[in-house]
């Protein structure tokens, strides 16, 4: 349908299409259309395309690319030298695998991943559930429902760490209101302590506060894929007499699939990149400390922000190492995902 | 296609409304909660941010227009005080069932004076005595006959001790006269409370009985005496207390009903705001310049650059090129966080740390952001181009007068999703930021705000709201391209 024109351009050995014998215009674009340059890469294309390429890339190159490699190449040393802060990389001292034997026998690095999922566990399981409740309460057309789905995706433009100190503030055990509340329904002593005080409770209550900041991208995900979704698919479950609830899990979740995973797969890397909200919303440490097999650990030390603390302490070398661990954590998470929902693509 | 109306149709009709009112009604009632609670941050942040400096813990949010002085106690209390003719002192004690009452006043030259006080109500003692001279001079009370009066804060003391205390008068002046705001006596079997305010305003009265078993707890309301009344030009007003005087001791105190404006501004104030503008050391309204130039600067040339490697994927069949574009793909499957240590080192190298520079360029090769344009520019009709390329158009040519225009909307969206993403952009501008960086953004600002302010927590939400407040208005003026982008983004999958 589209490009009828262009599909001339694209095959020139194709006959003139009769259209255009009639057609002053057609005609003379298809003939001029021969001097003009081919679909075949060649050199001068190259040209062409370096030129508009050449910022994208050269940063890319630079920022993204590069990077990648380069930090392998830090991966295998170490900082010797803290007194010159610019110089800090250049002198940097070999030492082989040394990084990676040592954070693979850390159990704070262990315990940022057991964290990490426990937190992707906390967070993108429920926020599908609170995006997919939102969506499909919102997928009515009703004036001023437009205006309720913008209050529900506003969150998600803030700054993740703004949000986390507003926060820290509403979970205050002194002046905050999650603890009159938790008084109400009489957990006195998590009220008390504060949620992100108590050990067992500083990643739910992180994971909440993400739950609700980021429950309007689902939504607006979730409202894009219901649209699309033909009407007569209901209308045909209608007649079969699905009722309301075996419509919804056999018809619209399955339908929704593509979307689940993407969020998924987007939560998921979400909590391994989890920097900001831990950062606000604990102490230097990264969350009170819990006894575990005779180590003291952080409650909310996830893999993200346990980067960062190394990282912070100028262990650039140990930090690079993480890194690794942590993108094959992230492909094999990405590919596990794929593999057991992403099957048929739609 | 339309059949005859039957007469069902209209039954349907109305079920069916009816239906949709109470679907509309439940979904209501999910949504309007969640709505509040998603929102909660934000309400939390800018009612902290109005709070009086001091008051970020109290639970106050809807201004009381009746103001409570402190509570004062109705006790045997010896009342002493000058007259207001200068030099003179007047005497007066409040107690039950006393038969005389004795002041003994010791003045400045040492002497001993002992008056007694004669009856002015029932309980209240009173003597005018005087002139004397200027001079410090002790008093004390004694009592004899009264019952026991034990005070629930003070058990040591009963009616019968004796009060001691100073006074002191200067020539024609008085210089530390305890001035009661409150004189409180029963007359007539009547409690009467004298008090002196400024003429025009509105007082009303509570009054609390003491709880004898509980002596830290105030007591329940004793008489709702609390009947506002406007003071005339006099500069006293009196009350009368219902029922009987007591005999015990008695809690009161003045509630003053103020206007509503005043009353907003004890609990609801801009002064946090002032505060944290004016602060030398960490100036927030530069933080919020820095913040503009960054996201600014990294959506414009995100666009561009974005923009234009979206023209040569579309329209220039180069050597490689969907190997390329499969490549730039496939490093999104990269979580972000891997990038901190050699970003880090190459930002650091390239002398960028502390400076725009450093904020802006390592994020501005966004694959997300050419996905997008490419999409857009292939949906451009071939026709238009090769129009153009007929009419000899150069590639700079056809870039500035026919990609940029015809991409204008998902150029603006590009440029939204870029900005609020650099606004919001806390790790890495922590990163490139030391201690000693002129180039401070928002949410590094405030961190560092709030690692040295941490119990000023208005001040430190005050703070939050420069960087919250201007994104939602920015969100809710151009939504459609936020709502948008996020679509765009859901189709790749």
């Amino acid at each position: 349908m589209k490009e009828s024109f262009s599909s001339c351009l694209h095959h020139p050995g194709q006959a003139i299409p009769s259209g255009c014998s009639t057609n002053e215009f057609f005609c003379r674009s298809y003939s001029e259309a021969m001097a003009l340059p081919s679909d075949q890469p060649s050199l001068r294309q190259d040209l062409r395309a370096f030129f508009f390429l050449a910022p994208f890339l050269g940063v890319f190159l630079l920022f993204i690319g590069y990077p990648l490699f380069y930090s392998f190449w830090i991966s295998l040393h170490r900082v010797t030298v803290y007194s010159d802060f610019y110089n800090i990389f250049g002198t940097m001292e070999f030492v082989g695998l040394r990084n990676y034997t040592d954070v693979a026998s850390d159990p704070i690095f262990w315990w940022s991943l057991v964290l990490t999922f426990v937190y992707s566990f906390l967070t993108v399981i429920p926020g599908i559930a609170v995006s997919l409740l939102l969506a499909l309460l919102l997928n009515q057309k009703i004036r001023g429902f437009g205006l309720l789905r913008s209050g529900f995706y506003l969150p998600n433009v803030f700054d993740i760490y703004v949000v986390g100190v507003i926060w820290l503030l509403i979970y205050r055990p002194d002046g905050g209101i999650i603890s009159p509340l938790l008084r109400l329904i009489g957990l006195e002593s998590i009220a008390d302590q504060g949620i992100l005080n108590n050990p067992n409770t500083t990643l739910l209550g992180i994971s909440i506060a993400m739950i609700l900041k980021n429950a309007g991208f689902g939504m607006i995900l979730f409202l894009v894929s219901l649209n699309n979704i033909n009407e007569s698919i209901f209308e045909a479950a209608e007649v079969d007499g699905a009722t309301r609830w075996q419509r919804l899990f056999q018809v619209t979740v399955p339908l929704l699939k593509p979307t689940i995973l993407f969020l998924i797969i987007t939560g998921t890397m979400g909590s391994l990149n989890a920097f900001g909200e831990i950062y606000a919303m604990t102490d230097d440490r990264g969350g009170p400390s819990i006894e575990i097999a005779g180590n003291t650990l952080s409650s909310a030390r996830t893999s993200g922000y346990h980067l960062y603390k190394v990282f912070n302490e100028s262990m650039y070398g140990e930090a690079a190492a993480i890194s690794y661990f942590l993108l094959i954590t992230a492909l094999l998470l990405s590919f596990a995902s794929y593999k057991l929902l992403g099957t048929n693509k739609k | 296609m339309k059949r005859p109306p039957m007469p069902s149709d209209s039954y349907e009709n109305d079920m069916s409304k009816l239906a949709k009112m109470v679907s509309m009604a439940l979904s209501l009632a999910i949504l309007l909660p969640m709505m509040l609670l998603v929102l909660l941050p934000m309400f939390w942040m800018v009612l902290t941010a109005l709070k009086v400096p001091g008051t970020a813990f109290k639970l106050q949010f809807v201004p009381d227009t009746r103001l409570y002085n402190p509570t004062e106690q109705f006790d045997p209390l010896p009342v002493a005080q000058l007259s207001p003719d200068a030099g003179w002192m007047y005497l007066e004690y409040t107690v039950a069932g006393a038969t005389t009452v004795t002041a003994q006043i010791n003045n400045p030259e040492g002497e001993l004076e002992e008056i007694q006080l004669s009856r002015l109500g029932t309980d209240v003692w009173a003597l005018q005595h005087g002139p004397v001279p200027p001079g410090e001079y002790g008093y004390v009370f004694s009592v004899s006959g009264a019952a026991p009066v034990p005070d629930p804060k003070n058990p040591q003391r009963d009616g019968r001790n004796r009060e001691q205390s100073m006074l002191s008068v200067e020539a024609g002046k008085i210089v530390h006269a305890p001035e009661p705001k409150f004189t409180a006596f029963s007359d007539g079997g009547k409690l009467k409370i004298e008090f002196r305010e400024e003429p025009g305003k509105e007082m009303g009265l509570q009054l609390f009985e003491v709880d004898r078993s509980n002596p830290d707890r105030q007591g329940t309301l004793y008489s709702p005496v609390g009947e506002v009344i406007s003071l005339s030009e006099s500069t006293a007003g009196v009350f009368t207390g219902e029922g009987e005087a007591p005999t015990g001791i008695l809690y009161f105190r003045l509630v003053e009903t103020l206007p509503f404006g005043t009353a907003l501004g004890k609990i609801y104030t801009l002064e946090n705001f002032k505060a944290i503008v004016t602060n030398p050391s960490f100036n927030f309204a530069r933080y919020f310049m820095n913040s503009l130039i960054v996201a600014t600067g990294a959506g414009l040339l995100t666009v561009i650059i974005c923009t234009m490697a979206g023209y040569a994927f579309v329209r220039v069949p180069f050597h490689g090129r969907n190997t390329l574009f499969v490549v730039l793909l496939s490093s999104m499957l990269v979580p972000g966080m891997i990038y901190m240590v050699p970003q880090f080192s190459i930002t650091l190298s390239l002398g960028l740390m502390d400076s725009y520079g450093g904020m802006i360029i390592p994020h501005l090769a966004n694959v997300f952001g050419l996905f997008l344009m490419k999409q857009y520019i292939e949906q451009i009709p071939s026709d238009v181009f090769s129009a153009a390329e007929i009419d000899g158009a150069k590639d700079h040519q056809i870039f500035l007068t026919i990609v940029i225009p015809m991409c204008l909307p998902i150029i603006v969206t590009l440029f939204l999703l870029t900005f609020v993403g650099q606004w919001s952009n806390f790790l890495w501008q922590l990163i490139v930021n030391t201690g000693y960086s002129e180039v401070l953004t928002l949410p590094v600002g405030l961190q560092q705000f709030k690692g040295q302010n941490a119990n000023e927590w208005e001040k430190i939400m005050a703070g939050a709201c420069f960087s919250l407040i201007p994104i939602t208005i920015l969100f809710l003026f151009l939504q459609r391209y936020f709502l948008e982008a996020v679509a765009a983004g859901s189709v790749k999958e």
